[in-house]
């Protein structure tokens, strides 16, 4: 009797020490799976600011705005007031793709809807660090990425975009009588890893 | 799968606290102090008990009789190895014993691995979802172009809508003429708060509305046609499975309250959404005839051009 009670403990504990291993195993591929996917969710959420603005006067004929720009570290590094004809403001960007869900971009002109985007304020020398885009600035940056930065923007900047792969412009204004750009109140332009760009206010 | 969990969860609300107790006691410095002292105090009781039946039994020979030094010393150091010699006569029970304290300790920290297991298929299953969710996108419309005269410096297009119930471009697009090579094509763009694109509650939003270029102003651009016979946008179109969980009529009727939040930002951000904007993409390369340029709403926010799905 007491052998029998004995070898049916046994088989229980081996079977409580296959299932506490077997599933030990398997939680820890699972926690690793768990961490990928919470990164993967992280990446897709991760936001750039590279500009903010505040209308400071607006009437019939012209808007009058400050504008601050940021780096990737979201320093500001620079400031300005800008005056231009018309009431809506549209900023323009180039976008491109650096791989597959990362897309980086470059803010390229300021124009409204009363001006057309040729005759946009061109935005390229408030970030024009001696031919560096300083909006691109990172703390750690290594070398590769400073050379593939300053290429790309040399080449945005010429107008030679043919050369850039999957290159696209993209821009985001307010809209009129629906939802305008208030008179003191800041905004701020995201930049989304997977190239969508928002504007939204900053509260 | 549940109701077996649930099962074992239940067992193991009973057996963990055994276990966590046995594992203080094996494993932690208090926990041997305890066992010491236990030890100790069996010992103690057991001297304790051997000299007090001798010094009864001193005191029925006479009552000043009393054990001598010597004798204490011999009862003393007699019961210890007594006591000794008891404890590794019994050791085969006192392994018994231990084995099935440890096997509860297997049996519960089984059970808490299993119940982990299944807590992280279900935490795994969420965040797949999330991330689905996150990473999803939908096709807007479609600009194909007619064709580019860079001499006269205009454009000739057609823009195809993409209407969701039919998982397909509408056969009838709308055509363009426009001055200028730079084609904006400007949505109105709703996006919400990640917390309802995460569970599919709720799918960014947009509206194409207007085309200008770079040579045309905003303000003189072509108004786009973009919604059906009843007013309803064609990129609000969705076929059943795309629309979680409620029913067409609802849907529909949810495109009201929309046209709502357009004026009412209060109600707007209560909704949660977050942003409410226009968007134009475009593309800055030179354009060909015959190109195709697909725009996309990504549902982590915002418009973006995208090859189009060849088959």
């Amino acid at each position: 009797m007491k052998g029998k009670i004995l070898i049916g403990i046994l088989i229980l504990g081996v079977i409580a020490a296959g299932a506490y291993y077997g599933f030990g195993y398997l939680t820890k591929k699972q926690e690793k799976k768990i961490a990928k996917l919470e990164d993967k969710i992280n990446f897709l959420k991760k936001e750039t600011v590279p500009m903010r603005f505040k209308i400071l006067q607006k009437d019939t004929a012209n808007i009058t705005f400050a504008v601050k720009f940021y780096d990737q570290d979201s320093t500001e590094f620079t400031a300005d007031t800008i005056r231009l004809a018309g009431q809506e403001l549209s900023f323009d960007f180039a976008v491109i793709p650096i791989k597959k869900d990362y897309n980086i971009a470059f803010p390229t002109k300021i124009f409204t809807n009363k001006l057309p985007a040729k005759n946009g304020k061109s935005l390229f020398e408030y970030y024009d660090d001696h031919g560096f885009p300083q909006t691109m600035s990172i703390n750690g940056a290594d070398e590769e990425y400073i050379n593939l930065m300053t290429d790309l923007f040399a080449k945005i900047k010429a107008g030679d975009t043919e050369k850039i792969k999957g290159i696209y412009g993209s821009m985001v204004q307010d809209i009129a009588k629906l939802n305008e750009f208030q008179v003191n109140h800041i905004y701020k332009i995201v930049i989304h890893t997977k190239g969508g760009i928002e504007v939204l206010e900053d509260i | 799968m549940g109701n077996s969990q649930e099962l074992l969860q239940q067992i193991n609300w009973f057996l963990k606290p055994v276990s966590d107790f046995i594992l203080y006691l094996f494993t932690t410095k208090t926990g041997y102090i305890l066992m010491l002292l236990f030890l100790i105090l069996y010992l103690a009781f057991t001297v304790y008990n051997a000299m007090k039946i001798r010094k009864l039994a001193h005191e029925a020979v006479s009552r000043n009789l009393r054990p001598s030094f010597f004798e204490r010393a011999y009862i003393f150091f007699s019961e210890l190895i007594k006591a000794f010699m008891a404890i590794i006569s019994k050791l085969p029970v006192l392994l018994g014993i231990l084995l099935i304290l440890f096997g509860i300790v297997g049996l519960s920290n089984a059970f808490t691995t299993i119940d982990d297991y299944v807590a992280n298929q279900k935490r795994i299953k969420e965040l797949q979802t999330v991330a689905k969710n996150l990473d999803k996108s939908y096709i807007v419309a479609k600009l194909n172009i007619e064709d580019v005269d860079y001499v006269n410096n205009l454009t000739k297009l057609n823009i195809y809508y993409y209407d969701y119930e039919k998982d397909d471009y509408l056969p009838n697009p709308q055509h363009v003429e426009i001055k200028g090579h730079d084609i904006y094509f400007l949505n109105l763009v709703m996006n919400f708060d990640y917390s309802e694109i995460e569970t599919g509650k709720k799918i960014n939003l947009v509206m194409p509305y207007m085309i200008f270029s770079e040579e045309v102003a905003k303000d003189d651009g072509i108004k786009l046609q973009t919604t059906d016979s009843v007013g309803v946008p064609y990129i609000f179109h969705r076929d059943d499975d795309e629309i979680y969980g409620i029913d067409k009529a609802d849907y529909y009727a949810r495109l009201k309250e929309f046209a709502e939040f357009m004026s009412n930002p209060e109600k707007a951000r209560k909704e949660g959404i977050k942003s409410f904007y226009a968007a134009a993409p475009h593309f800055i390369n030179r354009i060909k005839k015959g190109q195709n340029i697909v725009v996309w709403v990504e549902q982590t926010g915002g418009l973006v051009l995208k090859k189009e799905r060849l088959f």
